[in-house]
């Protein structure tokens, strides 16, 4: 019992010691706050000063998590020929560069033996399933079976020439692969020891567990785990926590003491809470941490990775607590004072209480917790035997054609330097220069369709004077609606902003309960902005406010009574057999249900049919989160500037311009958020297109922009509206005051988006395993109202997965390009931006949106466990906000597999619509953008805005591309591409050549 | 009578179908050529609509039929001498509504299942596992004696062990899986006590020798004392299935399962399995007030815990489970004071509104931003009179041991798990230095495991 | 006549009807044993599997044609007296009755999935010829009617596990002696009681009944005489320690000595001994860490309910025990054997941590399970009708047999699950190849599975078998009737 730990006062420098120590620790941990909120961002955010290949390797190691896909997967793509022999030529040559043709060992060139490795599957089992693996199967009876012809040929003259020719090809082939092995045997045996650094886990539940096979996570986790989630709750329980305004720690502790029953069974801990308190008392939280180190014997110089590794234990839940700390606004309830020192102090009071019991039980009861700790014996770091190398020698010295005698003959000097490159050469290294092909020939297929594209456009070129103009988000779930709505509507041009067109606010719906914010994380909106009903209809949205809220608090009640003893009693007695009708339909008839309820909702409360968003500048009203409520003017003329600036459209306006947000509604999914707008922080888009096209509309905002020289002309009005990007729904807003001379044009471009939508629905089902793939395209509409609507469905839709590349510049460079829904689609005109002053305010918030989602796609696909938050399955949602897997264990961040599970993790390949100058320009003037770019981080490339030529930056030089082909594949409309087929797809023209698209779709 | 041969035939059928699913997966496996999900979703579909459209329809040819006309026996199985052991099945209301209840349920969840599950590289094992679930709950339900009973009770307890473990790669599912499987198998013992027992008053399992033949109201050939000893022994069979106390604690660790399944088992019929074979049991405890009485109690103390404890979770998985909980004791509550028709009606309602609620369980944040927007600003607070009711000190502490689930695990595992540790591992010693005494020193060839897990990986 | 009062089948073989003509036995017995000298003669060919499998195939023939002679006569034995004749007149050396006939071939199935799965990993060479030999040696035994010379074949039988176990090296070397110092003693008293059961002095028919049951207690490994076995199973060659152990050899010397002419007294304590042999050994499987160790209590715990039914009190408790022999010997054996695969795969296994891997080895997981729930008499397979049938059976006497059988069952099945789910959850390491089952060793799993389902689904014609022998041997006992009367 250590109470004395507690005694002495820490000085203030060493609590100010701690506190930065976990201050830089944190970086660390995930940056996911509240799930209801969710927030693309780079999961190895904090690694971002590193080069990308640096980090993944060194977060790998870090985390336990992988850098890159497996080995396996990778071989795999080799034998689709999704990489092709000459993307491992490519990238090996260019990793090496001269040192490849250096001989190893005299034996062959290094680029050969790397070759040799990548190419083919090197299996590197352990030790007993080695032993299995040369009894019984036929590794030590035949050469391998994926060996070229040739070299196989070559092995077996060798062998005829030594065996003589009589032998029957299978005992000349067990001959030499025995002889061959038993070289390679010997050849292991006289090589020098490889060196291997035993690694001396910080943690003391490490080293117990290396040394004895005891966890005593298993004994803090329970415990903490549920203390920090009654703590954060937001309203599952119905029973809060007491006392959360003192902090975590106060709390648990107050919970966990004299009063606390909980303390009872666990006199190692009842012992240490008086100290703790006292700790607690004298010097907060941090002075309980100092205490906790000191009893548990970590050095001064220990104490920032002993930290470190601490926090990473439960790194869902620290980082929860860290975000929750820095940004206490996000908390969608309760903002309770949560900081992560508190949970840390609380974390290392259970574990030394944990550790105290664990060593007493199985080390003995001599000595101080620390000193017991310090007899730990050390786990001895394993080289791998003389077998398991030689079997490594041995694969590779099949495909290279090395003889057993050419190995006998090496002298310890080649023996060494042959076992060293073969073992330098490891795992992480393969699948770094495999990753490299992956990605290459990717960027090169899209490089060659974007070259070729611009140097010979085929279909109708994009209209000099379009009929209606349609602004979309940028997001690559957009791209097949653009390209479907072009496809209907040749006349038309479509265009792409970042989502929230550039109205940062926080908005409160007519049915909303509070104010949400819509705009980009990185921005806090000062401007607050009401939807009201209009008129008569206000009385109208009272009266449906009062009856929803009646009926709100009987369902609410209803909810809560069914899990409590008495009322729950008459509830599930009583009422609970009714409960098999929404049951059956719900489940079987998912569709027919959603329908019936929104029906049944139309006809019990018909809700105001005009609404206005209240976008004027009020000073009487109050905001409840923002500083002002609506906006100026003045304001809303910027805002619209810029927004016309950056789509280069302020010259050239249609009659009509139709600006669609989007977002995303499905059930039975906690990631609903990760499917919104990112654009508007994990919110849905549409009252930003609508307040944007509201703000467009007032005479007076086109008054102040005339002035400044900006002329919107009286025939041109602007619609909002949103898409669905999970049921494929288009709703456009504020229709009834749409002048009459624009009337007939809207009914045009709604026509022609229905169709565009019903079609892009049809595209999406390609990728739905569940979707026949001989559905028409109304079925298919159906097919995805279906998902959206199911209980049962964990991939309501994909979201971003398949994400690849970003095209900032002019639509009429991709215009007619079947890009997958693989491209975020960035509007930029080139022309008239000289100075690149639009150029860099757009790449500025793009680029880093972009990249996040892209990065958090990444790792969330190579290693969906360690990265991602694993299959949703198990995923149980926790406190409102986040979720675990089952009962108790971490939260998990990141996404689920479901989501990426499609996604080919490949780094954002930027092309940008500009002279290669002005992108330098532009990116050496940003260091968050130079940052991204040098380190990797994204692939970018300069699209000369006059001709096909395109510069890749790569490690700071441009790279001029070679075209690979000279042909691009060509379809007469996107779904004559894409029928039948549900993998990626490859770039194609369409020419539009077949009008009847439509009718192709139905065939 | 030709209806209700017609009902028999589409009760037995309804049984075997799950069953002959399993057998089919299980002869695909074993000639390495597992069906894939593409053939197997349509079949396990079509099976499981079947059972439960061949169940309520039998049911509904059934129940008007008079008693002879429910009892199915299908054959002796095996006999030695003149111990016959018949599969003899019992198709009454009780056992139609309940079975109903489960076919339809396991219907609902493998439709359900066939798009959750969809791409999961375990969902054979899950429609396997299912499948034999099916089979379990079905003999359980329909049981015309106390081995078929038993076989069922068996079936269920390891489909139930092998789902929670589903996600095998995280040690969490994995030990939960196991302790619940413990628990199960050491309360199975009062099942098959009282089948001892009941043989060694009566000489036969079969229900209408020991329980009479008409359903509530049988009368049964056994003393007060007998009765009461088989009824014990039953309750104690039921404790463990139905997670009732002191054997709760496995129920909220059970949700490590996919969600289907929590629901189908952990909401709905696994957990009112014990109360089921109680209900079933009612002339037993008619006859024996004092364990009626009993059940009554340990109902009353598991409803009380459950409520108490449920208050206090913060995932909705937990709290839905000791929402379940709570209620199961409730009906034990119901059947103790001899009710019989509203336990059936109760478990009948609970198991259907319950599991539709864990189906909707990852929806809970879609629903409350709808139930928000709907009150039109936070949602009030609850737990307030628990809080003007009790005096601070007791709040707090009543609070901890609710947050502690009363360490209802560390009970049994101090009072029973650790002893028979302690005493198998000082026999194996006593046994080593034994053979040592003989043989001389063992060579020590078992060294140290070597650390498989990283930092954190146990939290996942 | 010791011979005569020892053996109810000397004077059943001299009976007219049940005389063989051709040495049917004799080769049932040798065919194994010539094959086993072939075969080491030949040494490790390419060839040697399938040539055993091929043997053992014509061997489980020849025992199939000798059991379907059996019910084809309607006899109670057969003899064969061609190896008798050839060596001491016309005395019957080899005979099989209703008891023994169905166990040559329940002897010879177990040797031949042993044969087909046996891994090449780890095992000295001629692995295939010893299990022949001990194959032989195992139903030379089965079908032997003297005692003197099941005395011999007892030592004789000894030899091969005792020849693996020191083939191990130092680190078995103290299960050897323990193992040499158990069997030795085993052999000498069931040679012993043999030789004093003779004499007819009161005194010393007392000591001869104790050495029986001794040695009976020993080698089937019944607590407190079953010290060698775990640390057997945990050293010895599993393959090898199988063979030995699954046929229950000590079971048949039970049924063969000790019941026709032992007081009731004797078996009850015997019967008591393997009733807490099954708690205790279910118990200690629970907690062990290393997974050879476990299987050897779960082996121990689960045969040792064979015994239990040899307390005669009924006839279908009998005929569980009877069957339940088969069920536990064959699905023991496979269990063991899904070990022993298991162990060529991935080294030593052990218990107290996750290994991962089911996504590697599926099916063996799978089948590991089924094996395990039949080994712990799990519905629908055949353990459960045996057990239904010893506990059904028993409970009009003695309500706490069943109860303890109950516990000793449920023990079991949690010693297993925890066993399945150490060996095959959890995540891996790290990524390694596949190492899916061979064909042969799915096939040999298979084999057993479905024999064990099959049987449990549809046990009918063995347990009336089985029912039919213990009738006979209750007859046989005199007065079983008499013996039921009086426990009423």
């Amino acid at each position: 019992m250590n109470v004395d730990a507690e005694g002495a006062v820490p000085r203030e420098d060493r609590l100010a010691s701690i506190a930065r120590d976990l201050e830089h620790a944190a970086h660390l941990l995930p940056a996911q706050g509240p799930i209801s909120v969710f927030i693309h961002h780079n999961t190895l955010h904090a690694f971002e000063s590193q080069s990308f290949e640096e980090a993944v390797a060194a977060a790998g190691e870090l985390f336990g998590c992988e850098p890159y896909l497996s080995e396996a997967t990778y071989r795999d793509e080799l034998a689709r020929g999704r990489i092709t022999a000459d993307d491992l030529a490519a990238v090996l040559a260019r990793d090496l560069g001269d040192a490849g043709d250096r001989a190893i060992a005299g034996l062959c060139g290094r680029g050969e033996l790397r070759r040799a490795s990548l190419e083919h599957g090197i299996s590197a089992p352990d030790e007993a399933a080695l032993a299995w693996i040369l009894a019984e199967s036929d590794a030590l009876t035949r050469l391998r079976r994926d060996l070229p012809e040739a070299t196989r040929r070559r092995w077996l003259d060798r062998g005829r020439a030594i065996y003589g020719r009589d032998r029957s090809t299978a005992a000349i082939e067990r001959a030499l692969v025995r002889e061959l092995h038993d070289a390679c045997l010997r050849g292991a045996r006289r090589a020098p020891a490889p060196s291997v650094t035993a690694s001396r886990p910080l943690r003391p539940r490490d080293r117990l567990l290396a040394a004895r096979g005891i966890d005593s996570d298993a004994l803090v986790h329970p415990t903490l785990i549920r203390l920090a989630g009654a703590y954060l709750d937001q309203g599952i329980a119905y029973w809060p926590m007491p006392g959360r305004e003192r902090g975590l720690l106060r709390a648990s502790l107050d919970l966990l003491g004299p009063e606390g029953a909980a303390a009872a069974a666990d006199p190692e801990l009842a012992a240490r809470l008086p100290g703790a308190l006292a700790a607690l008392e004298r010097g907060g939280a941090l002075a309980s941490i100092a205490a906790s180190l000191d009893e548990l014997g970590i050095d001064d110089g220990d104490q920032e990775p002993f930290l470190r590794e601490t926090l990473l234990a439960l790194r869902g839940w620290a980082g929860l607590f860290r975000q929750l700390e820095e940004r206490p606004d996000r908390a969608p309830v309760h903002a309770h004072p949560a900081t992560l020192a508190d949970f840390v102090a609380l974390r290392l009071l259970l574990e030394r209480a944990a550790l105290a019991r664990l060593t007493r039980a199985h080390l003995g009861q001599a000595g101080s917790l620390r000193e017991r700790l310090a007899a730990l014996p050390e786990a001895p770091a394993r080289a791998p035997s003389p077998a398991h190398r030689a079997f490594a020698l041995f694969q590779r010295a099949q495909i290279l054609g090395i003889e057993a005698s050419a190995l006998d003959d090496l002298d310890p000097a080649a023996v060494a330097e042959l076992f060293a490159e073969i073992e330098g050469f490891d795992a992480v290294e393969r699948r770094r220069l495999l990753h490299l092909a992956y990605e290459r020939r990717y960027r090169l297929e899209i490089l060659d369709a974007i070259a070729l594209h611009a140097a010979a456009p085929v279909g109708a070129p994009a209209p000099a004077e379009p009929s209606f103009q349609a602004v979309f988000c940028i997001d690559e779930r957009e791209e097949s609606l653009r390209r479907h709505l072009e496809e209907i509507e040749p006349s038309c041009e479509t265009l792409g902003a970042a989502g929230f067109f550039g109205v940062a606010m926080y908005y409160r719906g007519i049915e909303d309960a509070h104010p949400v914010p819509l705009c980009p994380i990185v921005i806090r909106p000062r401007h607050e902005v009401e939807e009201i009903a209009v008129g008569d209809e206000a009385e109208r949205a009272r009266a449906r406010a009062r009856s929803v809220r009646v009926v709100g608090r009987l369902r609410r009640g209803f909810d809560v009574g069914t899990r409590t003893f008495a009322r729950g009693t008459l509830l599930t007695a009583l009422t609970g057999v009714a409960a098999v009708v929404p049951m059956v339909l719900r489940v079987l008839f998912p569709r027919l249900a959603g329908r019936l309820r929104r029906r049944s909702r139309d006809v019990l409360w018909r809700g105001p049919s005009r609404t206005r968003l209240a976008l004027d500048r009020r000073d009487d009203a109050h905001p409840h989160l923002g500083e002002v409520m609506g906006f100026t003017k003045d304001e809303m003329a910027a805002i619209v500037r810029r927004l016309l600036e950056d789509l280069g459209i302020a010259g050239r306006l249609a009659p009509l311009v139709i600006v669609l947000g989007h977002g995303s509604v499905s059930l039975n999914n906690p990631h609903e958020s990760a499917h919104d707008c990112g654009a508007c922080g994990g919110g849905r888009g549409g009252p930003n297109a609508r307040a944007l096209a509201q703000m467009a509309n007032d005479p007076a905002v086109r008054d102040r922009l005339a002035q400044e020289g900006l002329e919107i002309p009286a025939t041109t009005w602007f619609v909002g509206g949103i898409h669905n990007t999970c049921d494929d729904a288009v709703i456009l807003f504020d229709t009834d005051l749409i002048p009459e001379a624009t009337q007939p044009l809207v009914e045009r471009a709604r026509r022609a988006l229905d169709e565009a939508r019903t079609r892009d629905a049809h595209e999406r089902c390609r990728r739905f395993d569940a979707a026949p793939s001989w559905l028409p395209p109304t079925l298919a509409l159906a097919h995805v109202e279906g998902r959206a609507e199911d209980l049962a469905q964990v991939r309501p839709e994909y979201g971003h997965a398949t994400n690849a590349i970003c095209v900032v510049g002019r639509r009429a460079r991709t215009r007619g390009l079947f890009l997958d829904r693989r491209a975020f689609l960035v509007s930029y005109d080139p022309s008239g931006d000289d100075e690149g002053a639009i150029l860099a305010r757009i790449l500025g918030a793009a680029l880093p949106v972009c990249a996040g989602i892209n990065l958090e796609y990444y790792f969330s696909r190579v290693d969906p466990v360690g990265y991602g938050a694993g299959t949703k399955l198990p995923h149980n949602i926790t406190g409102l906000l986040g979720v675990m897997d089952g009962h108790q264990s971490d939260l998990r961040t990141g996404l689920p597999w479901q989501m990426v599970e499609i996604h080919e993790p490949v780094r954002l390949l930027v092309i940008v619509d500009a002279p290669l100058q002005r992108l330098r320009a532009v990116l050496d003037a940003n260091p968050a953008l130079r940052q991204l770019v040098e380190g990797r981080w994204v692939q970018i490339a300069a699209l000369d805005p006059g001709g096909p030529e395109i510069d890749l930056l790569a490690a700071g030089a441009a790279l001029r591309h070679r075209p690979t082909s000279a042909t691009l594949a060509r379809a007469p409309s996107s779904v004559a591409w894409y029928r039948g087929r549900r993998d990626h797809l490859p770039c194609a023209q369409i020419s539009g050549a077949a009008p009847g698209g439509a009718e192709e779709a139905r065939r | 009578m030709i209806s209700a041969e017609l009902g028999r035939a589409l009760v037995v059928g309804a049984v075997t179908l799950p069953a002959g699913l399993w057998l089919v997966m299980a002869t695909a496996a074993l000639v390495g050529a597992p069906l894939r999900e593409r053939w197997l979703s349509p079949v396990a579909r079509t099976i499981f609509s079947l059972t439960a459209l061949a169940l309520v329809s039998g049911a509904a040819l059934l129940l008007p039929a008079d008693a002879a006309a429910q009892a199915i026996d299908l054959g002796e199985w095996f006999a030695a001498g003149d111990h016959a052991f018949h599969l003899r099945l019992l198709a009454d209301p009780p056992a139609l509504i309940f079975a109903s209840l489960c076919a339809v349920l396991c219907g609902v969840v493998a439709a359900f299942a066939n798009r959750y599950l969809h791409r999961e590289p375990g969902y054979h094992r899950f429609f396997a596992l299912l499948a034999l679930f099916a089979t379990g709950i079905l003999l359980i339900a329909l049981a015309g004696s106390i081995e078929v009973v038993f076989a069922g009770w068996e079936l269920v307890g390891l489909a139930s062990a092998l789902l929670i473990a589903f996600f095998h790669e995280r040690p969490a599912p994995v030990e939960s899986g196991l302790w619940a499987l413990t628990v199960y198998r050491l309360t199975d013992l009062g099942l098959l006590g009282a089948a001892v027992l009941v043989h060694h008053f009566q000489g036969s399992g079969d229900f209408d020798v020991f329980l009479g033949t008409s359903w509530p109201i049988g009368q049964t050939p056994l003393s007060a004392g007998q009765a009461g000893a088989v009824a014990l022994l039953l309750l104690f069979a039921a404790l463990g299935k139905g997670a009732l106390l002191p054997f709760s604690g496995w129920l909220p660790r059970a949700m490590e399962g996919p969600t289907p399944s929590s629901a189908i088992f952990y909401g709905a019929l696994s957990i009112h399995a014990g109360a089921y074979l109680l209900l079933r049991a009612g002339p037993l405890l008619d006859a024996a007030p004092l364990a009626a009485a009993l059940v009554a109690l340990v109902g009353l103390a598991t409803a009380l815990h459950a409520t108490m404890v449920g208050r206090v979770q913060t995932d909705i998985k937990s709290a839905l489970a000791y929402a379940s909980l709570t209620q199961v004791g409730i009906i034990l509550v119901e059947i103790g004071v001899g009710l019989r028709w509203l336990p059936l009606l109760h478990i009948v309602g609970h198991a259907t509104l319950r599991s539709l609620q864990i189906l909707r369980a990852p929806s809970l944040l879609h629903d409350f931003h709808t139930l928000e927007t709907a009150v039109g600003g936070h949602l009030p607070r609850t737990g307030g009179h628990l809080e003007r009711l009790l005096p601070e000190g007791t709040r707090r502490r009543l609070y901890a041991a609710s947050l502690a689930r009363w360490r209802l695990d560390e009970f049994l595992i101090a009072a029973f798990v650790a002893p028979l540790r302690r005493l198998s591992a000082g026999l194996d010693r006593a046994e080593r230095r034994w053979c040592a005494l003989l043989g001389g020193p063992a060579a020590d060839d078992h060294p140290v495991p070597e650390d498989t897990s990283k930092g954190g990986g146990d939290a996942r | 006549m010791p011979a005569e009062s020892a053996l109810l089948l000397a004077s059943a073989a001299s009976a007219a009807d049940g005389s063989l003509t051709h040495p049917l036995l004799t080769l049932a017995v040798a065919t194994p044993l010539l094959l086993a000298l072939a075969l080491a003669l030949a040494g490790e060919r390419r060839w040697t599997r399938g040539a055993a499998l091929a043997g053992l195939g014509l061997d489980l023939g020849l025992a199939l044609a000798a059991l379907a002679e059996l019910h084809r006569r309607g006899a109670a034995s057969l003899a064969d007296t061609w190896l008798g004749g050839q060596i001491i007149g016309d005395a019957p050396l080899l005979a099989i009755d209703r008891l023994s006939a169905a166990l040559l071939p329940f002897a010879i199935v177990i040797a031949a999935v042993a044969v087909m799965v046996a891994p090449r990993v780890g095992e000295r060479p001629g692995l295939i010829a010893r299990l022949l030999l001990a194959l032989s040696l195992t139903l030379a035994i089965f079908a032997t009617v003297d005692p003197r010379l099941l005395a011999l074949l007892w030592a004789l039988s000894l030899i091969p596990p005792l020849l693996e176990l020191r083939g191990r090296g130092p680190s078995a070397r103290q299960a050897s002696r323990v193992f040499a110092i158990y069997m030795g003693a085993s052999a000498l008293a069931f040679a012993v009681g043999v030789a004093l059961r003779g004499a007819g002095e009161p005194a010393l028919a007392t000591l001869a009944t104790g050495l029986l049951v001794a040695a009976v207690m020993i080698r089937k490994g019944i607590t407190p005489l079953h010290s060698w076995s775990p640390a057997f199973f945990e050293h010895a060659p599993l393959g090898s320690a199988i063979l030995f152990t699954a046929p229950q050899v000590g079971a048949y010397a039970l049924a063969r000595v000790v019941l026709p002419d032992e007081p009731a007294l004797v078996l009850r304590g015997v019967a008591a001994a393997a009733l807490f042999t099954a708690v205790y050994g279910a118990a200690m499987a629970t907690t062990q860490a290393d997974a050879r160790r476990a299987y050897g209590y779960l082996f121990i715990s689960q045969s040792a309910l064979v015994v239990v039914g040899f307390e005669c009190v009924s006839l279908a408790s009998f005929s569980g025990g009877l069957s339940l022999w088969i069920s536990s010997g064959l699905a023991l054996a496979g269990l063991g054997m899904t070990l022993w695969v298991l162990e060529a795969r991935r080294g030593r296994l052990r218990l107290d941590r996750f290994h991962g891997g089911l996504e590697k080895t599926p099916l063996l997981a799978a089948l590991f399970l089924l094996l395990g729930i039949a080994s712990v008499g799990f519905p629908g397979t055949l353990g459960f009708v045996g057990e239904e049938l010893l506990i059904d059976g028993a409970v009009l006497e003695f309500p706490l047999l069943g109860f303890a059988v109950a516990l000793a069952s449920a023990l079991g099945g949690i010693a297993l699950m925890r066993a399945y789910f150490a060996l095959f959850t959890g995540r891996a390491p790290r990524p390694g190849p596949n190492l899916f089952l061979r064909p042969r060793e799915t096939l040999g799993f298979a084999l057993l599975g479905a024999l064990l389902l099959v049987l449990g689904l549809w046990p009918r014609p063995l347990i009336a078998d089985r029912a039919e022998v213990a009738r006979g041997l209750l007859e046989a006992r005199g007065a079983p009737a008499v013996d039921l009367e009086t426990h009423r």
